[in-house]
């Protein structure tokens, strides 16, 4: 087991938050959560990666618990929260140099071999703050890539992206999980996209999540995602998993 | 430990890769060239000595200069960091909190070092070639230098822990600056707990030089000092850790 969420609860001052998520991500999946905005997706990953904490539940990462043991869970995982975590003062090289100094075998080819991957390599040297969005995006995927590890999350990586900024990020996916087999934990609010990269599926909505599913399932049942989201929502009869 | 050292060294990078610091470096260079200069003009009509250059400069940058930049960098490394989101760059590494804290404190220090490294040269190149400054004198210089690092720790631990009380980094500066300010008037508007204060003590390199070392009065000040540090790391680390993204 890569990741088993279980039982996961959160509230906000404001009300919102999570409430009795738990699902689990299996070696070799690339795991969808869609649901909109405001569904907890974000609340949810935050929590896995240690940016936030949970009022209830647990979240082992091979087997290791992100709430007792931080550092560890850590290590095999790459992520990519909300917008990239990268400064715009310094180059994109730099920015892979910093994160790459927490690892003791993440030397300089490497870097380079992750920048030519997400097509970065010839603006290496260029400072961040004068990279487009697409741009900032692909340097958050190498961010996350970097440090090759076995578990990467990835919250709305195509979040404002044009046509062909979805589809360099889509690819770059896809490629790392085949030649890799890295397993991935992505969110998004477009049902197409992750229709087009996940073998399973949860739905989220209000902080709840709904349902889950294999892609098979899902275009067996709905023909495709969307309706299959738009169903799982409408119906309001599915108890939370 | 090998994630601290990675830490100071991603973190020095990044305060020296901004153009304010970079600048604030050369301008504390012109300041001491200036107030060379001025004693060289003043012949100590203001109360400037061209001999004793190295330690004005001392003075005036430990005094100013030295608390408003250790209140920028903190909220550029934490306050800042936390608001554009860039923090997490860190934080989902697999290093722990306080070794991340530890990690730019210690990178804020290293540029106080370099800031006071940079007027100790400067001065002491001024007054050796334009005043002819003596061999006791530079070694009077150099002492009070290396001591004064010692009552910045408080500060930089002080702007630190306000650092992670404010939610953008203006307010963050201000706070620093006008507290440290507040708590600097305090000893002179009640002079019976100036002895009590960490601010009262920038200028403490004069205890080392001159004819003798009050040796007990310097335990009692480097007591209060280091207790003044380890409450704020302890009151910052408290706050770092507990704090959600």
């Amino acid at each position: 087991m890569v990741l088993k969420i279980n039982n996961l609860s959160k509230t906000y001052r404001n009300g919102r938050g999570i409430k009795a998520i738990s699902f689990q991500v299996q070696e070799g999946d690339i795991y969808g959560l869609l649901g909109p905005n405001g569904s907890g997706k974000t609340t949810t990953m935050k929590i896995i990666t240690g940016l936030s904490r949970a009022d209830e539940g647990d979240v082992q990462i091979f087997d290791s618990s992100v709430e007792n043991d931080g550092e560890k869970s850590l290590e095999q995982v790459g992520c990519l929260i909300e917008a990239p975590a990268i400064y715009e003062y310094l180059s994109a090289k730099k920015n892979l140099e910093n994160a790459a100094a927490y690892y003791s075998d993440i030397k300089a080819p490497r870097i380079e071999d992750i920048l030519s991957q997400t097509g970065l390599l010839e603006y290496q040297n260029d400072k961040v703050k004068e990279f487009s969005l697409g741009m900032k995006q692909r340097l958050g995927l190498a961010l996350a890539l970097l440090s090759n590890p076995k578990l990467v999350i990835l919250d709305e990586p195509v979040n404002g992206l044009d046509i062909e900024g979805m589809v360099a990020i889509r690819e770059i996916i896809l490629k790392q999980a085949k030649s890799k087999g890295i397993t991935f934990l992505i969110s998004s609010h477009l049902a197409h996209e992750l229709e087009l990269i996940c073998n399973k599926i949860a739905i989220m909505k209000d902080g709840h999540l709904l349902k889950t599913a294999t892609m098979e399932e899902v275009i067996e049942q709905s023909g495709t995602l969307e309706s299959y989201f738009l169903e799982t929502v409408r119906s309001g009869k599915e108890k939370a998993v | 430990m090998n994630a601290i050292k990675a830490g100071v060294r991603n973190e020095t990078v990044k305060l020296l890769s901004r153009k304010k610091y970079q600048v604030l470096l050369i301008l504390t260079c012109l300041l001491s060239i200036g107030i060379g200069l001025l004693g060289g003009f003043a012949k100590g009509l203001i109360g400037l000595s061209s001999t004793s250059t190295p330690l004005t400069v001392l003075s005036l940058v430990t005094a100013f200069i030295v608390p408003l930049m250790i209140a920028m960098s903190s909220a550029d490394l934490f306050t800042a960091e936390q608001e554009n989101g860039s923090i997490k760059a860190v934080l989902t590494r697999p290093v722990s909190r306080i070794n991340i804290l530890t990690s730019k404190v210690l990178a804020i220090i290293l540029y106080t070092l370099l800031v006071l490294s940079v007027c100790l040269v400067t001065s002491l190149v001024y007054a050796i070639a334009f005043n002819g400054l003596g061999v006791s004198n530079i070694a009077e210089a150099l002492i009070a230098y290396a001591v004064s690092i010692v009552p910045m720790l408080p500060i930089t631990l002080f702007a630190v822990t306000v650092s992670q009380l404010c939610k953008n980094s203006s307010s963050a500066v201000m706070l620093s600056v006008f507290g440290y300010i507040i708590i600097w008037a305090s000893s002179i508007v009640f002079p019976s707990i100036s002895s009590m204060l960490f601010t009262s003590y920038v200028g403490w390199y004069k205890l080392f030089i001159g004819a003798g070392m009050p040796f007990a009065n310097i335990v009692n000040i480097l007591a209060l000092l280091v207790a003044y540090t380890l409450i704020f790391f302890a009151i910052s680390s408290w706050v770092f850790e507990k704090k959600e993204y």
